[in-house]
């Protein structure tokens, strides 16, 4: 029993542990939350379309020497917006136009990077690098932790009538379309700071995995969000242990350890209806 | 309080005795190279009363609806509800979709969708009162729903769906209801049961609008009928001067036809 609090508590006498801690759960409960209406609006490609663009952000930022979380910001803003207006104006499918345009600039940064003389720094982009987070880069966590939980709590109703029937929302005079555009601009700024995590190929299993989970095993958005959120936290905590002891990738932990509870759930699931029949 | 609306355009008074619907030269069209969806649309439709919009299948009838509730741009013409501009007021006429254009898989139970019919007129930031909470299992124990009040929506039969829909509807508390084909795909006892409940609507002094192929009950349920033929006004007549010559149509459906 001793030795069990040893492993648990142990790794936390480092600060840099405490940081990535702190980090990793704010960013994988707020990822938990918005992707509930990621699973529930389908929105798991923009998701991933969303992280990946992310990359000539952090590189041009790096090349010029700007933040390299503004440059990811930026970028992801800028690929939210781009999508909510493609979605309206173009007649080409959306998830072609998403298809092509997020390929393009996810190759556009890897040109961009290779291009430079050491890709040492830039595969934390890929790859996620939770350890490496300062002290003053979790103030910025939490707030963008902060201003989506606040957003999506307070139109709460409105954003989850437009993710079940935009026309009725039309009907009552909510701009659907707007929403859905603050929805995707909120999405950037977790994917970004999840980008920190698990990295931009993982992103989107942090956003998805969770929220598909917990819908298997709750029955309203509330309760979805606040399971999804769970799962997240307690992931992201036993990942950060896990890799600490065994010297394996946090980010890839993390999302290994999602993809577990959603065996759970789906297990569970099955257990419940069979009890049904 | 006005900041919590929606929009600005909420509880705007009508115009005295003006007519529920008002529609001078209507022409609607999707894109410049199809032809016209509706054209040339000129009907007037007394407060209070109930009308049957009947046609085939693309004639216009859900375009007609959608441009009533403001869903859908129209090129040329005019159009008034109870005497003010489309949207004007949106808390004045309530739209039932068809069954598909809502995602029924989403985790909500049958009492808080329902609910949203009351939205319009919480708005932004404020919760049901009780009044909401009353109306809404009042509406729900009327269509005969309060038993499934806690199941999910996407546990629903098709009738159940359909009453669903309704009671939203109705729960908005508007003046003008615009039902877009509340038969299809129903059992016979909800179909009774939604036909009385919408005549009752009207001893309220709302006006309803139905699109629907059903013409069972043309004369107990209607006071006017609206027959549409390739986006234009067949006919608009009252419903005692219209006799039923039916016919199967080339889709299946069925014609109407006035002598």
């Amino acid at each position: 029993m001793a030795q069990l609090w040893q492993w648990l508590i142990e790794p936390f006498r480092y600060q840099f542990m405490q940081t990535g801690l702190l980090a990793a759960v704010l960013i994988a409960i707020t990822a938990g939350i918005i992707g509930s209406y990621v699973v529930l609006r389908r929105l798991a490609f923009i998701g991933d379309a969303l992280a990946h663009t992310a990359l000539p952000g952090v590189v041009v930022a790096y090349l010029n020497g700007w933040s390299l979380f503004g440059g990811a910001l930026a970028a992801g803003v800028l690929t939210a917006l781009g999508i909510g207006w493609m979605a309206r104006k173009s007649t080409i499918r959306e998830d072609t136009a998403i298809g092509v345009i997020f390929t393009a600039m996810f190759a556009f940064g890897i040109v961009l990077m290779s291009s430079m003389q050491s890709f040492r720094d830039l595969s934390h982009i890929l790859f996620g690098n939770i350890l490496g987070v300062q002290r003053n880069e979790l103030w910025l966590i939490s707030a963008v932790a902060g201003v989506v939980i606040l957003v999506l709590s307070v139109f709460h109703k409105e954003f989850e009538l437009t993710s079940f029937d935009a026309i009725h929302a039309e009907v009552i005079g909510i701009n659907a379309d707007r929403l859905r555009s603050v929805l995707l601009v909120l999405l950037a700024f977790t994917i970004v700071t999840g980008i920190q995590v698990v990295g931009v190929i993982l992103t989107s299993a942090l956003l998805v995995t969770p929220a598909a989970a917990a819908s298997l095993l709750t029955r309203n958005l509330k309760s979805m969000m606040a399971v999804a959120a769970t799962i997240g936290a307690i992931s992201a905590f036993m990942g950060l242990l896990i890799s600490f002891h065994w010297g394996v990738s946090s980010g890839a932990v993390i999302v290994l350890l999602c993809t577990g509870f959603f065996a759970l759930a789906v297990g569970v699931q099955r257990l419940q209806q069979r009890g049904h029949a | 309080m006005q900041i919590f609306h929606y929009s600005g355009r909420t509880h705007v008074d009508s115009v005295p005795n003006a007519p529920a619907v008002q529609m001078n030269g209507l022409m609607v069209r999707y894109d410049k190279s199809q032809g016209d969806v509706l054209s040339n649309i000129s009907l007037e439709l007394a407060a209070g009363s109930r009308v049957a919009l009947i046609g085939h299948n693309g004639a216009g009838k859900s375009t007609l609806l959608k441009t009533l509730v403001g869903l859908q741009a129209y090129q040329q013409g005019e159009v008034r509800i109870y005497g003010r501009p489309v949207r004007a007021c949106h808390h004045r006429v309530a739209y039932l979709p068809q069954r598909g254009e809502i995602d029924w898989r989403f985790p909500i139970d049958l009492r808080a969708f329902v609910m949203t019919g009351r939205y319009v007129h919480m708005g932004w930031l404020r919760r049901a009162s009780g009044e909401d909470v009353a109306l809404v299992e009042r509406t729900m124990a009327q269509l005969q729903l309060d038993h499934v009040a806690t199941r999910l929506i996407s546990d629903l039969s098709g009738g159940q769906q359909q009453r669903a829909l309704l009671a939203r509807a109705i729960v908005q508390e508007a003046q003008l209801l615009l039902l877009d084909e509340p038969y299809n795909n129903i059992d016979p006892e909800t179909r009774l049961l939604i036909g009385d409940i919408v005549k009752s609507l009207q001893d309220e002094g709302r006006t309803t609008i139905i699109a629907t192929h059903d013409l069972s009950r043309l004369h107990d349920e209607y006071e006017y009928v609206v027959a549409l033929k390739h986006g234009r006004v067949q006919y608009c007549v009252p419903v005692a001067q219209f006799h039923l010559k039916k016919e199967e149509g080339a889709d299946g459906t069925t014609l109407a036809m006035v002598d």
